[in-house]
């Protein structure tokens, strides 16, 4: 359905979609399936022939497809009256192929998609819990988990003049919170309401190489701040709303609400800037003009903005095709445009606004009145817009100063995509689950 | 009067046999081993493998799981302080604290009970850290860093009652997860003698990629007195593997010299050997339960939990040389084989209200051997105690008529002096004993609907 399920949601997925929904179904359910993304991802540019940057815009067009498994189970707590199913728990863990968590951070001003880069390579880890409080009424809530790391390798000659290190790799759990109502004022009638907290997975891990006395009189190499978000979801409101047009058929309207402003650059400078002493005899190459001539300057903000996502989806329930079995067909559509501006400068943060289609079902098997095995199934295809970026013009740009580039294409390497750097393609998804309520 | 004959001849045999096997032996690697989940099981001195009914048994034995016969959700808390010495002196061993929580969910289709259940135990501060030390340097080898980590397992299990009163089968699997990590980094850029000129950029691409490990167990309860079981959980490693490559130019007085250095830091961590372990249960009164659990684990398999580092220069023109990386010696760590013994007494205090209370003893001997070379992995035998009480209360609200349980548990282990003497005369670190405590508590809280 394209995400439109927030005043839908029911079974264990509403722990993602609107915890409230937790509540909404009266059976224990529980289920498993697997889920899988591939790319298309296209970055053109009449530059590109021979770039610098040729192999790190070919890596970001190349995005590893990306599975998992899913696991999940919703339940009323069977309690008597007066708290007879009004109180329901849930969990949904999503675990990508082998990964926990990606940090995949290409070099900062090459060619990247920023948005859809490393999405899907991270376990999702979701508990929440919802209350029934009238007929009409549901609140829920909970918690999404993940991990950041920190740590440090050091590596250093000891008493015998031997090389040793020293290594520590810590997860830490982070938490974002959710939240999330569905009121029915009419039998056709629903709303739904999500919040979603800041889903962030950072890493820091610098690294402190010491390769010996005669090594370090030829070649100097500092602490290198390997520091950043590997992960990166912002802050959300969804709403929506649902209406039963026809016997069991919903349709849901809705929109979201991303705070993409919050978010920052996600890599860091790999050296720190320590300016020089121009009365320091051991340093003769210090400006004494700029005393940062010798650094890389601060990596610019990348002046993400705020996005608001339309999105519509359509249900129709319980079809019979057997004396035992129904199925249940859905479709949706939803328009992700993109937070990312125009890059006119040095930075080449790629994103594309998104026409997103979806289409689903769900056999029920109905074992018993009160058993039912299903099977459920769906499609989804992200089309992105073509975009270009044009490149200001004299090159570069003027809110750098010489040095400053002359520092940067040191680094990273050439940086001159003009005229333009386009991005497009198309991503598509797809999964299945079994399950069984009852 | 046959019968209970009968049942009192078949205790005391099952005690003789199991006390006449079980000789010596235990060790641990993570949270779990090393201190046990959930506060009964603490209090019963780990010795469950047979008898455990509720969210733990997805770490104890998940054929277990079909013992649950109600939705159960549990929560509770372990807090762990370590006295660990070298030479009296403390070595200031971090404490390990951590959330347990879990829920199981029985069905029944037809004949078949069914049951699935997760639990999950939650360190305060992490959820996992990897820490390689130098060789050379004393360490806790087993309780210094392996016990600081998150446990999440997840399982199902069946139950078939047997033909011909054979009592009933009950049988259990799934999967425990844990993460390593694994990747590159490449920095590009210019390098100068003065390390602050250097002007680097990086490619970070680093997964922490999922571990994940079987575990299975199996239980036959002959008689609703008398069960045995058997429950295997296979060896699981984390590792930590990084390369990183500096690749550009060095910039020497007038030179500009290209060139690339290889930066490889291999490390094995976090360790868990493969388990197998025997248990079993008899009642030789209703309100008395005994256990007995041995287990063999598979020490002998531990790697080195020094990390290795490899460099390769090239850089043509500069006369450089690096010094050579420490080599790393085997652990030479054995199997070991341990006995734990429990016994749990039910007391009625009234209707509606169980006193439990509860006592255990575990022998576990270490798997390292004296520490008479390069390394210092100490650790030393462990003589464990328990003992432990829970409440069980029925109808307390209306709404929840199901009972309530509430269990405290705590264990002292003890482990008696050890001495590393060196072979070396010239040794850094020299002659030395290990010795001290660890003191763990644990509270549970079990709700049933």
């Amino acid at each position: 359905m394209a995400g439109a399920t927030v005043a839908l949601a029911h079974g264990f997925e509403s722990i993602y979609y609107n915890p409230a929904g937790i509540a909404i179904s009266r059976q224990i359910h529980i289920a498993i399936g697997y889920q899988w993304s591939g790319y298309a991802l296209t970055i053109r540019s009449p530059a590109l022939a021979g770039h610098d940057q040729a192999s790190a815009a070919r890596d970001a067009e190349n995005q590893e497809t990306i599975g998992g498994i899913n696991i999940g189970a919703a339940l009323f707590l069977p309690l008597k009256a007066p708290l007879h199913q009004r109180i329901a728990l849930g969990f949904g863990i999503y675990i990508p192929n082998e990964v926990v968590l990606s940090a995949n951070l290409p070099r900062p001003y090459t060619p990247q998609f920023v948005v859809m880069g490393n999405r899907g390579k991270v376990v999702a880890i979701q508990l929440g819990g919802a209350v029934r409080f009238t007929e009409w009424l549901s609140i829920g809530g909970g918690v999404r988990a993940l991990s950041s790391l920190i740590g440090a390798i050091t590596i250093q000659p000891n008493e015998f003049g031997t090389l040793g290190s020293e290594v520590k790799d810590e997860l830490i759990a982070a938490y974002s919170p959710i939240a999330g109502i569905i009121v029915t004022p009419k039998p056709w009638l629903k709303f739904g309401m999500t919040y979603r907290g800041t889903f962030a997975g950072k890493f820091a891990l610098p690294i402190s190489p010491d390769l010996g006395a005669s090594f370090k009189s030829f070649i100097g190499v500092p602490t290198l701040q390997i520091e950043g978000v590997a992960q990166y979801d912002p802050r959300q409101f969804l709403f929506a709303s649902a209406w039963n047009v026809w016997d069991t058929l919903w349709i849901e309207l809705g929109a979201s609400w991303r705070r993409w402003s919050e978010f920052a650059q996600p890599v860091r400078n790999t050296v720190d800037c320590i300016p020089c002493d121009p009365n320091d005899p051991t340093q003769p190459w210090c400006d004494p003009q700029n005393t940062v001539a010798h650094c890389l300057p601060e990596l610019p903000d990348p002046a993400f903005s705020d996005t608001l996502s339309p999105r519509i989806g359509a249900e129709w329930t319980e079809m019979k095709l057997a004396h035992n079995v129904t199925i249940d067909v859905r479709a949706g559509y939803s328009f992700e445009p993109t937070p990312v501006p125009e890059q006119t400068e040095l930075t080449n943060l790629l994103d594309n606004d998104r026409h997103i289609w979806a289409i689903g079902g769900t056999f029920n098997w109905w074992v018993r009145p009160t058993f039912i095995v299903h099977l459920d199934l769906y499609f989804q295809h992200h089309i992105l817009v073509s975009r270009t970026h044009r490149k200001s013009e004299p090159w570069p740009p003027s809110t750098v100063s010489e040095t400053e580039y002359k520092n940067i294409t040191t680094a990273v390497g050439d940086l001159d995509f003009r005229p333009y750097i386009q991005s497009g393609g198309s991503i598509f998804s797809a999964g299945t689950s079994l399950g069984i309520k009852y | 009067m046959a019968q209970k004959l009968y049942r009192s001849t078949a205790s005391v045999l099952w005690m003789l046999l199991f006390l006449g096997i079980g000789d010596r032996r235990v060790a641990h690697a993570n949270p779990l081993d090393a201190f046990g989940l959930g506060a009964r099981n603490v209090a019963l001195g780990n010795a469950v493998t047979a008898t455990v009914d509720d969210s733990s048994a997805n770490y104890y034995n998940p054929a277990n799981l079909t013992l649950v016969r109600d939705l159960l959700i549990e929560i509770g808390y372990l807090f762990n302080q370590p006295y660990l010495k070298f030479d009296g002196q403390d070595n200031n061993v971090d404490p390990l604290r951590g959330i347990h929580t879990g829920m199981v969910i029985p069905g029944v289709v037809g004949p078949v009970r069914f049951s699935v259940g997760v639990a999950l135990f939650l360190p305060d501060q992490r959820v996992s850290r990897i820490r390689s030390i130098v060789q050379r340097k004393p360490r806790w080898e087993l309780y210094d860093n392996r016990t600081q980590r998150m446990h999440i397992t997840t399982n199902g299990a069946i139950e078939l009652t047997l033909p011909h009163n054979l009592g009933k089968l009950r049988a259990g699997g799934g999967i425990t997860f844990l993460t390593r990590t694994e990747g590159g980094l490449k920095f590009q850029g210019k390098l100068y003698k003065e390390p602050e000129r250097a002007l680097l950029s990086t490619a970070v691409d680093i997964d922490f990629k999922t571990v994940r490990y079987p575990g299975a167990g199996l239980t036959w309860e002959l008689r609703d007195w008398l069960s045995f079981a058997v429950t295997y959980r296979a060896e699981a490693k984390v590792s930590l593997d990084l390369k990183a490559r500096v690749d550009g130019v060095v910039e020497f007085g007038q030179s500009k010299l290209p060139g690339f250095f290889d930066l490889i830091s291999f490390n094995t961590n976090l360790f868990a050997p493969h388990q197998l372990f025997f248990g079993s249960a008899i009642r030789p009164f209703p309100s008395l339960l005994v256990t007995l659990d041995l287990g063999y684990l598979l020490w002998s398999r531990y790697p080195p939990s020094v990390a290795e580092i490899e460099v390769d220069l090239q850089i043509n023109g500069l006369p450089l040389s690096i010094d050579p990386p420490t080599e790393i010696a085997s652990p030479n760590f054995h199997d070991i084989v341990t006995v734990r013994f429990g016994a749990e007494y039910r007391w009625q205090a009234h209707a509606h209200f169980l006193v439990d209370f509860r006592g255990g003893y575990t022998f576990e001997p270490t798997p390292a051997p004296e520490q008479t070379g390069v390394t210092n992995y100490a650790d030393n035998d462990k003589h464990a105690f328990s003992f432990g009480v829970g409440f069980n209360i029925e109808n307390l609200f209306k709404a929840m008529p199901k009972p309530l349980s509430f269990d405290f548990g705590a264990q002292y282990i003890v482990l008696p002096r050890r001495d590393h003497r060196k072979q070396s005369a010239i040794d850094l670190t020299g002659d030395y004993y290990s010795s001290g405590s660890l003191l763990t508590v644990a509270a549970t809280s079990r709700v049933r609907f």
